[in-house]
């Protein structure tokens, strides 16, 4: 199950209500609305999506103070209400960024072997329809499958250079998008510019793996700073009140296993291999 | 730890393989020399490969193809089959592309081992830490019973009464199970080895010994 299908419908619910609409055009940065475009259909549009966000996050703070209310005083309710409704929409939103992201990443991740391959098929047999099914065949995620879409539209007699360049329009990674167009300049003989352009994406990629390197580091300096004073900080405060010797305290070892996979997983994306690596 | 050795010589024998397969010849010719110009250097598997290919058991489709699988290593094999899709189609512009994507390799594994120094330079770290760490946890563990306010309360009117962990708690259960949990998982990240969890649970057990041991001497 995965929250990001939901958002079509959460889309529904921000065009239903009015006044939703009207906010949620103020908050639309670009960045979200390239995801927008990118992930779901044309029918899903950014404004009702931060429209059904604030419906929702109206909602959950409607809850949360009703709940509250009951255990806290007027004050704490009010702050933590907020702050659980806040950081839900927070996070509803960034994920769809998130996620539009990493597929960016994934897709430059290919695309200099893309490339290679496409530029190797055409220069051995002179020939774009080669180059497409070859690729379509190979092992390179979403750029595999996107080019086995074309080769239907190939076989009805639409120019394949079209076919690339409606891909390389609607293509978030700007590296793939620069080495479609040179690729289809090479076919046409206009400007032989793809080597330079394979190259860059390669540079591309090591910049990227460069930067993961280098954050490294910090990500592990925090990583073990949490996973060993967690525990010590939680014990002392347990101890403290007297939990010491109640068996509640087992659940201490379960929290630090979850705690370090969520860690984990949030501060080593394993997002990036180079080959060679 | 630096890479494993034999990664280099690879990309060696690869290189040297596409540059003889820019001057025209076929890739069968071109294996052949690659091999009897590096001699005994030569990977063991390629040899088996190149004996497939003369003794005319198998095409240099399938000799290929097998040779890639022989690797366990996806770094190997995702090169191996790299080349193979671009021999597919034309040797002579294949092995001119496989020369420029090898010097974007070569490149690659000079950042790769860049990491891997990195990662080995912060596992002396990494022990450092979760050492200090299951120690100060042995010591928390022995002395949790007289940490808690109802026993410092209890001071005042009651300065004898010493309660002590016994020996199966579920405090020690608990901690005994962080201790590990954590030393695993900062060594999984560091990709050491896992010996040093049995230090840790030494450590750990030593000083919750010592602690109890002390206390007992001096309440």
């Amino acid at each position: 199950m995965n929250p990001l299908e939901y958002i079509p419908l959460l889309a529904k619910i921000g065009k239903s209500v009015p006044g939703a609409c009207f906010v949620g055009e103020h908050l639309v940065s670009n960045e979200f609305e390239k995801a927008v475009d990118f992930l779901y259909e044309k029918s899903v549009r950014p404004t009702p999506i931060l429209g059904g966000v604030l419906v929702l996050s109206g909602l959950l703070f409607g809850i949360t103070v009703t709940v509250l209310s009951l255990f806290l005083n007027f004050a704490s309710t009010l702050i933590l209400s907020i702050t659980i409704t806040s950081m839900f929409s927070l996070i509803l939103i960034n994920s769809i960024s998130m996620k539009y992201r990493q597929t960016i990443t994934q897709i430059e991740k290919h695309a200099p072997y893309v490339l290679e391959e496409l530029a190797t098929i055409f220069l051995a047999t002179g020939s774009v329809f080669e180059s497409i099914h070859y690729v379509s065949r190979g092992d390179y995620g979403q750029i595999s499958i996107a080019f086995s879409k074309m080769i239907s539209p190939l076989n009805r007699g639409v120019a394949p250079e079209q076919l690339l360049m409606d891909f390389a329009k609607q293509q978030p990674s700007i590296t793939l998008r620069r080495g479609l167009m040179a690729f289809i300049q090479l076919v046409e003989a206009t400007n032989n510019s793809l080597d330079a352009v394979i190259s860059d994406a390669h540079e591309n990629l090591q910049r990227h793996y460069e930067r993961l390197t280098m954050q490294w580091e910090s990500r592990m300096m925090v990583y073990s700073g949490l996973l060993v004073f967690l525990p010590i900080i939680i014990l002392l405060g347990a101890a403290i009140r007297g939990f010491a010797s109640n068996p509640l305290i087992l659940l201490l070892p379960v929290f630090q296993f979850g705690a370090s996979r969520v860690m984990q997983k949030i501060l080593f994306p394993n997002e990036l291999i180079l080959l060679g690596e | 730890m630096v890479q494993e050795p034999g990664f280099d010589e690879f990309l060696d024998f690869i290189a040297h393989f596409s540059h003889e397969l820019t001057s025209g010849t076929g890739p069968e010719y071109a294996l052949v020399r690659t091999v009897a110009y590096f001699g005994n250097q030569t990977p063991e598997n390629i040899k088996a490969a190149t004996n497939e290919i003369v003794e005319g058991t198998k095409s240099f489709e399938n000799a290929w193809a097998d040779f890639g699988h022989k690797f366990n290593e996806t770094k190997f094999s995702r090169l191996v089959e790299l080349l193979g899709r671009f021999l597919e189609k034309g040797s002579q512009v294949g092995g001119e592309r496989m020369l420029q994507v090898i010097k974007q390799v070569r490149k690659n594994n000079a950042m790769t081992k860049t990491r891997k120094n990195l990662i080995s330079g912060q596992r002396v770290k990494v022990l450092a830490l979760s050492l200090v760490s299951s120690i100060v946890m042995g010591m928390i563990t022995a002395l949790a019973p007289m940490l808690s306010l109802a026993f410092i309360g209890g001071l005042f009117t009651n300065p004898i009464h010493t309660p002590l962990v016994s020996f199966p708690s579920a405090l020690l259960i608990a901690l005994f199970l962080t201790v590990i949990i954590t030393g695993y998982r900062l060594n999984q990240t560091v990709e050491g080895s896992m010996r040093t969890l049995i230090l840790l649970v030494l450590a750990f057990g030593t000083t919750y010994v010592l602690t109890n041991q002390l206390l007992l001497a001096f309440l």
